[in-house]
């Protein structure tokens, strides 16, 4: 039985009959003679020629009712559902930088200075008072009074989250010498810190400032816990 | 716009099957766009150049990728796949017809071809195809699969082997067969386009040491 070997094929498809070389044209011989291998020669070219230049046109609607059958055809489990959930990667970005600014605004509102001052006053003369009241700001930056070290010592921003849970620091008062004057606040906490009713503490340094002299020990922090008080409340 | 969606031209056919199997429209699409076209242009030829029909087998044959996709052996070729399913889709249809039963000889081809003797190469080539389609149409449905195979959809003697389940010297046999059949039945249609009078006046032809059949 013959076969359509390579070698035939390739010399059908690209030489015709008169081009052999001789050894070729012996090897088809074997096989074919020429007039057959013309005719097999013209055939096969000219039927690969028409496969190429007549193609069918295919009906676009096809692929449509395809692409329909083929959402139908598969039913994924919810697990697969969710993970086959595509999201186009602008959505992504947007929803990164909208949640970069929320933060951004976050912190910033968290970050701004909720007018917090503390005050410290001190009389490095005799006694030291050291109070740390945390009031709305009315006015900041520090500022000395004649005669005194007393100061209004705005909040530096991270002092916030360092606030005392008490107004008055014990422990730190501890540390310091005896004859530090000791005050004690804790009557006035949350009351004072939330109505800003300074009377209390106004009675307190008033009253001590109205004290014997004796017990003061100093007359500079009269006129600097005076003006603290006018000032801060 | 960027996007992380895959690339499924990069995917192999065997690759994209799975994901049609799984309901990937973009997937179906890509293997829809390097085959459907081939396969139209080979149930064409294989049905008798009847185009409605040639529509209907492609959507079949791509239900029947989509539906029953799962029972693909990736391991193998799908392009060897697929033309299985074509090839056993023409022989049902075959023998639902009895196509070949039907068909008749072109007893006008000489007539015709020599009415319109010019040179008009699109006539000679519509001519040609025309004797050329209802000639694989009287083939035997392997011989004429084998050819179109090889000639129209340019699959290796190793895969058509494979698509239709034989040998290869089978397939390098029925090619010779079917080459030199249609030669045979086409032999008017020679180099340089033969007109009546050399036809007339050469049944032995140029070059060659033996009498050719004539139609």
């Amino acid at each position: 039985m013959k076969r359509l070997e390579k070698r035939l094929e390739d010399l059908l498809l690209q030489k015709r009959f008169e081009e052999l070389s001789k050894m070729d044209r012996e090897w088809v011989l074997a096989r074919i003679n020429a007039s057959e291998y013309e005719a097999m020669r013209q055939t096969l070219l000219e039927s690969k020629r028409v496969f190429q230049l007549n193609q069918p046109q295919l009906d676009p609607n096809i692929k449509n009712r395809l692409r329909k059958r083929v959402a139908q055809s598969y039913q994924p489990n919810a697990t697969e559902k969710l993970f086959k959930y595509t999201i186009p990667a602008w959505k992504v970005v947007a929803a990164a930088c909208v949640i970069f600014l929320l933060f951004a605004n976050f912190k910033s509102t968290f970050t701004t200075p909720p007018e917090v001052v503390y005050v410290h006053l001190t009389d490095t003369v005799f006694d030291t008072v050291y109070k740390e009241l945390p009031v709305r700001l009315v006015d900041s930056t520090s500022e000395s009074y004649p005669d005194t070290n007393a100061q209004i010592i705005s909040s530096p921003t991270k002092r916030i989250n360092q606030s005392p849970r008490s107004l008055y620091k014990k422990s730190n008062f501890k540390k310091k010498k005896k004859d530090s004057l000791q005050v004690s606040l804790p009557e006035l906490n949350n009351s004072f810190a939330t109505t800003y009713d300074t009377a209390v503490l106004n009675n307190m340094i008033r009253n001590y400032l109205q004290s014997p002299a004796d017990k003061r020990r100093g007359s500079s922090i009269d006129k600097a816990a005076l003006g603290l008080i006018d000032r801060v409340y | 716009m960027i996007s992380f969606r895959k690339k499924y031209e990069n995917y192999t056919d065997e690759e994209l099957v799975k994901y049609v199997v799984k309901g990937s429209e973009k997937a179906f699409d890509e293997l829809y766009q390097r085959y459907a076209q081939k396969m139209h242009a080979y149930f064409y030829r294989n049905l008798g150049k009847d185009v409605n029909q040639a529509n209907d087998f492609i959507q079949e044959l791509f239900i029947k990728i989509i539906e029953k996709g799962n029972l693909f052996d990736p391991s193998k070729k799908f392009s060897t796949w697929i033309y299985a399913i074509a090839g056993n889709m023409c022989k049902n249809e075959y023998r639902r017809i009895q196509r070949h039963a039907v068909l008749g000889l072109p007893a006008d081809l000489k007539d015709r071809f020599f009415a319109n003797s010019s040179s008009d190469n699109d006539f000679d080539r519509s001519v040609f195809e025309e004797y050329l389609q209802k000639e694989l149409d009287k083939m035997e449905a392997p011989h004429r699969a084998c050819f179109l195979l090889r000639y129209q959809q340019e699959l290796s003697i190793k895969e058509i082997a494979e698509v239709l389940d034989c040998p290869e010297g089978t397939v390098k046999s029925r090619l010779f067969y079917t080459l030199k059949k249609l030669s045979k039945k086409l032999q008017y249609f020679k180099p340089d386009h033969l007109k009546k009078k050399d036809y007339e006046t050469s049944g032995k032809e140029i070059g060659r040491p033996a009498a050719s059949e004539k139609i």
